[in-house]
């Protein structure tokens, strides 16, 4: 699977320290709450809640340069319409990836 | 130039509002989490452009939109969702449409594009208030007196007030040259001496460093004689 990466914040934070820590700890932060409130909503099987938040979640996916994932995340997206889970755990395995690589972010 | 923006996401408001401060035409940059909280602020205070997102719990972008339609602002759509620029473009306030995550040479051309757009509606709204207002009220022994601008020849500044050099009479006003020029017609007058400023259609005659309007001869300073020229219709 491919790797995370910070080059979107870097470029953006022109070498600006505080922005780029501002950033990325608003990022961490809003995903962990994020993925919470996706697996809320994956237990009480609340689609329509599902796909809003996997749609937040999509452009976290973007920010980190993940854009193989990001084109999985948009086809799950399109799928929960019609409530279908087939790509649950292809979904899963990037929401780890992204939990692995931002608790090792300072 | 104030702006706003407004995403239910953290991470892209200190994203764009931090892409925001990289512009110094943008005085004011406003953050908001809900477009209920966007119009509340609006009622108080005028925002010039908005960064807006699509997809937001309960009050959506398009529903902000068709509240505030008769607004006087320019919306830069900045969204996750690729399918919804045809609907976003029905929106006359619609400047551009960025997919996120955002590209920067992207987001900077529609920034610079509504900077354009906002700048040509505010000349044009001036414009046009000033043809409605083709007139100005000078004040005389208590009396308001309404004159044209046709009217007006020249206007030459006399110490603590202003002569109006009109067909018929000239009004002596207490005023500055510059408070007077700010009333005026851009494209109608033009301060040709730090002592006047002449109606660019009742010129005559120029010569050298001096021009001929009503029968007088009005000395023309050095630095705006190409400036004088560029507004006349030469041949």
């Amino acid at each position: 699977m491919e790797s995370p990466n910070l080059n979107f914040f870097l470029k953006l934070s022109n070498e600006d320290q505080q922005f780029m820590m501002r950033l990325t700890n608003t990022l961490k932060m809003e995903f962990t709450n994020d993925k919470n409130l996706y697996f809320d909503a994956l237990a009480q099987k609340d689609y329509k809640k599902m796909k809003f938040i996997v749609h937040r979640i999509k452009h976290k996916v973007g920010l980190l340069g993940l854009t193989k994932s990001y084109n999985v995340v948009i086809e799950f997206e399109n799928d929960l319409i019609n409530e279908n889970l087939k790509l649950k755990d292809k979904f899963l395995l990037i929401l780890n990836t992204m939990t692995k690589y931002l608790e090792k972010i300072n | 130039m104030n702006c706003a923006v407004i995403d239910d996401e953290i991470t892209s408001l200190e994203i764009i509002g931090g892409l925001c401060k990289r512009y110094i035409e943008i005085n004011s940059v406003n953050l908001f989490s809900s477009p209920i909280d966007c119009i509340k602020f609006m009622n108080k205070t005028q925002v010039d452009l908005i960064f807006l997102d699509i997809h937001m719990p309960n009050f959506n972008g398009f529903d902000f939109l068709e509240t505030l339609n008769n607004n006087n602002f320019k919306a830069i759509l900045i969204t996750s969702d690729k399918s919804l620029a045809i609907k976003a473009f029905k929106f006359d306030c619609v400047v551009d449409y960025i997919v996120k995550p955002i590209d920067l040479y992207y987001f900077d051309l529609a920034v610079k594009k509504a900077f354009s757009l906002i700048k040509t509606q505010n000349l044009l709204e001036d414009t046009n208030k000033k043809i409605l207002d083709n007139h100005i009220f000078i004040n005389i022994n208590k009396r308001l007196i309404k004159i044209n601008f046709d009217e007006i020849f020249l206007i030459k500044a006399n110490g603590d007030y202003v002569n109006i050099l009109t067909r018929n009479k000239t009004h002596v006003v207490h005023s500055s040259l510059k408070s007077i020029e700010s009333k005026l017609l851009q494209d109608l007058f033009f301060k040709c001496h730090r002592s006047y400023i002449v109606n660019l259609k009742h010129i005559e005659e120029i010569e050298e460093n001096n021009l001929l309007i009503n029968k007088q001869i009005i000395p023309i300073g050095k630095g705006v004689r190409q400036k004088l020229f560029q507004k006349l219709n030469l041949l």
